[in-house]
């Protein structure tokens, strides 16, 4: 096929074929807002892109942070010489930090266990003290009369409980046995 | 046919200098300047877009591309080509780009809408066997590569010389040569061997 008939049928079937497809009227319109809607969406791509960079690089430091602040070495890579020392720095610390706080805890147990000694009232305390001491002179008569025989002393001493120590059950003891003395002295006599 | 073609060949000097007056007045944001621009090229940027999409039923799409396109690079127009070679330019340029969607698109639905069925129904008679030709010659040209499309529309239906070509499509004009030489072998082949039959 020559070149000119080639060209004398290509143009014919264009021909055939009509003319192109009409186009609107308004077609300006039409690519002007085509154009602005590309413009816009260019720009919310870049925003987009932009805000989804920031969520990659914080996640990123938010994964990479930990290691950093602890000293920590990435996972898979063999610690050097400097970093054992890291580690050994850190292990140390964390040792004190334990101490501290195991000492705190026994500081705060041994408060606790205080805490209900220190609550006794006070005139409960003295009125014990009062008993204690009662009972100590009336232990005082006992053994004048059992171990020595002085019988006059341990009345006396009897009486002293009795007079200085009134309220106290050991003066009601006292008396039993000042008056257990005096009926063995009446026997006698 | 080939009335806008010979138009657009003829441009005087005055015709030229008025569209860069235009075109720098519509990089400048003037509204009405590029729609002068559109109204006056929108038909010849439809028929070329026709054409070398192998004359389908809808170009408008494309032909806003084209325009949009012509929008956004207005700025950087320099006036070294005419403003027509210059949308010619990016027409090509846009129906390269919708042809590589239209091949994307058709690989994934599996429609061979490009080569849809001849739209006139067969007839009896010597005006039924026109048809069926110029079907035929149709055909062949879709079948072409669109870089071969590309030079036998504008050379046989736009009757671009090589060199007007060559600026369009920013080659050399041996390369033009070159693609024109193996789209008429190639048309030759195809519709030798069609109409014998």
């Amino acid at each position: 096929m020559k070149e000119d008939q080639l060209a004398g049928e290509l143009r014919e079937a264009d021909a055939a074929f009509g003319p192109a497809p009409a186009l609107p009227e308004d077609l300006h319109d039409r690519v002007v807002r085509r154009w602005r809607r590309r413009r816009v969406g260019r720009r919310l791509s870049v925003a987009a892109g932009l805000v989804a960079a920031v969520a990659t690089a914080g996640t990123w430091l938010s994964l990479t942070g930990p290691t950093k602040t602890t000293g920590l070495p990435p996972e898979g890579v063999h610690p050097t010489a400097s970093g054992i020392r890291a580690l050994d720095a850190a292990a140390d610390a964390r040792l004190a930090t334990v101490e501290r706080m195991l000492v705190l805890g026994e500081r705060r147990r041994a408060l606790g266990a205080a805490a209900p000694a220190q609550a006794i009232d006070p005139v409960e305390a003295v009125r014990r003290q009062v008993d204690r001491s009662a009972y100590l002179i009336l232990l005082r008569a006992d053994r004048l009369y059992q171990v020595t025989g002085r019988r006059d002393a341990a009345i006396a001493t009897y009486q002293q409980v009795i007079k200085t120590f009134p309220q106290t059950r050991w003066a009601e003891v006292a008396r039993q046995r000042e008056s257990t003395l005096q009926q063995q002295t009446g026997d006698t006599l | 046919m080939t009335d806008g073609a010979t138009h657009t060949m003829s441009l005087t000097g005055r015709q030229v200098g008025l569209d860069d007056t235009v075109a720098a007045r519509a990089a400048r944001g003037e509204s009405r300047a590029f729609a002068q621009i559109v109204a006056a090229h929108q038909g010849r940027v439809a028929r070329v877009v026709h054409r070398l999409l192998g004359w389908p039923d809808e170009v408008e799409d494309v032909v806003q591309d084209v325009f949009v396109a012509a929008l956004k690079s207005l700025p950087s127009f320099r006036g070294e080509a005419s403003l027509p070679t210059w949308l010619l330019a990016i027409a090509v340029n846009q129906c390269r780009s919708h042809q590589r969607r239209q091949l994307v698109r058709q690989k994934f639905l599996a429609a061979a809408r490009r080569l849809a069925a001849p739209r006139a129904p067969r007839t009896a008679g010597s005006r039924a066997m026109d048809r069926e030709k110029h079907q035929l010659v149709r055909q062949a040209v879709r079948r072409l590569p669109l870089r071969l499309r590309e030079v036998v529309v504008l050379h046989y239906l736009e009757e671009m010389p090589l060199e007007g070509i060559a600026r369009v499509l920013d080659l050399s004009r041996s390369a033009v040569g070159t693609r024109l030489h193996r789209a008429r072998k190639r048309l030759a082949e195809d519709l030798s061997g069609r109409f014998e039959e």
